[in-house]
């Protein structure tokens, strides 16, 4: 059986990612998972390339994956551009 | 009969004419939900749909409806000399398309032929300008990712063509061999013009930042 940790610390280790979400959606028996990578090595490549290094890097889990959504694949400077955007909206939710 | 005016329609079986803003009929048609095909008109044909003039039929039986079609042609007819030009022979815009699903594509006829798969797939990829590998049909798809895909295609009226590949009869070996064909673990795969897209992931994705529309339309690159 996969679980949600043994996703993430494959595509820790393969893609260097500075951070890593994985969710469970199979309800337990590790057959579905959505993932969220950040990480340098997608630096320069498009989407379906880093899809691809997302895939290569779980190339030893697949066969006992049955589904994987790969919900997000982000450069360091888009999660901080993404954090950026994100944190004047949660300052001012603050002072409400 | 007075022209309706586009507000709005009931749920029920009618036959009915357009009319576009210079009052000249544009379409007959017959419907079981004159609501549904009328704002069906004015998002296909919007320039032409102006006004509808149409006569309920809650309780007609299928020769009634088509009897009931036939009287508004002869009348259209007698009236401009000729037949509307959306009823012409090979127009297709005011025709549901939904009517009528396209077949899934299959790759074999079900019996053992000498061709690759591979050779097989290369075809349909290279001579369908947008192809959908997915599991199930278009009616039925069996897997989430899969209806998820044909969802954004039908939502855009992509003309796309499908290939089911656990259909093993007719696409014998094929839901491994597409596989290593892209060099992509997954399905559903979408295809467009010859070259692979992605999976329903990067599909949804290119879809929200409008690349899709692009390439779709042949203007990506």
């Amino acid at each position: 059986m996969v679980t949600a940790s043994d996703v993430e610390v494959k595509l820790k280790e393969k893609l260097d990612a500075a951070d890593v979400t994985v969710i469970d959606t199979s309800g337990g028996c590790g057959a579905s998972f959505d993932v969220a990578v950040v990480s340098d090595a997608f630096n320069g490549k498009m989407l379906i390339a880093r899809h691809r290094l997302v895939h290569d890097a779980l190339a030893e889990l697949m066969p006992d994956i049955h589904a994987l959504s790969i919900k997000r694949c982000w450069t360091k400077a888009q999660q901080a551009a993404a954090t950026q955007q994100a944190a004047p909206a949660a300052a001012a939710a603050g002072t409400s | 009969m007075e022209k309706g005016e586009l507000v709005e329609f009931p749920e029920q079986p009618a036959v009915y004419a357009v009319y576009n803003k210079d009052d000249q009929i544009q379409y007959i048609g017959l419907t079981r939900k004159i609501n549904v095909t009328v704002s069906n008109h004015l998002r296909d044909v919007p320039e032409s749909t102006a006004a509808v003039r149409y006569e309920l039929l809650p309780d007609a039986s299928r020769d009634a409806l088509t009897g009931a079609w036939k009287a508004w042609m002869e009348e259209a007819l007698s009236e401009t000399g000729n037949i509307p030009p959306g009823n012409a022979p090979g127009e297709t815009k005011w025709q549901s398309r939904s009517a009528r699903p396209k077949a899934d594509i299959k790759l074999t006829a079900g019996k053992a032929i000498n061709v690759p798969i591979e050779t097989l797939i290369d075809q349909v990829v290279k001579s369908n300008k947008v192809v959908a590998f997915v599991k199930g049909t278009r009616s039925q798809p069996q897997c989430g990712f899969s209806h998820k895909m044909m969802s954004i295609l039908n939502d855009m009226r992509t003309d796309y063509e499908v290939v089911n590949v656990l259909d093993d009869f007719h696409n014998p070996g094929l839901r491994d061999a597409i596989k290593q064909y892209s060099q992509w673990p997954t399905i559903p795969q979408l295809y467009i013009g010859g070259e692979f897209v992605g999976g329903s992931d990067i599909v949804e994705q290119m879809l929200g930042s409008g690349e899709l529309q692009l390439m779709l339309r042949g203007e990506s690159k």
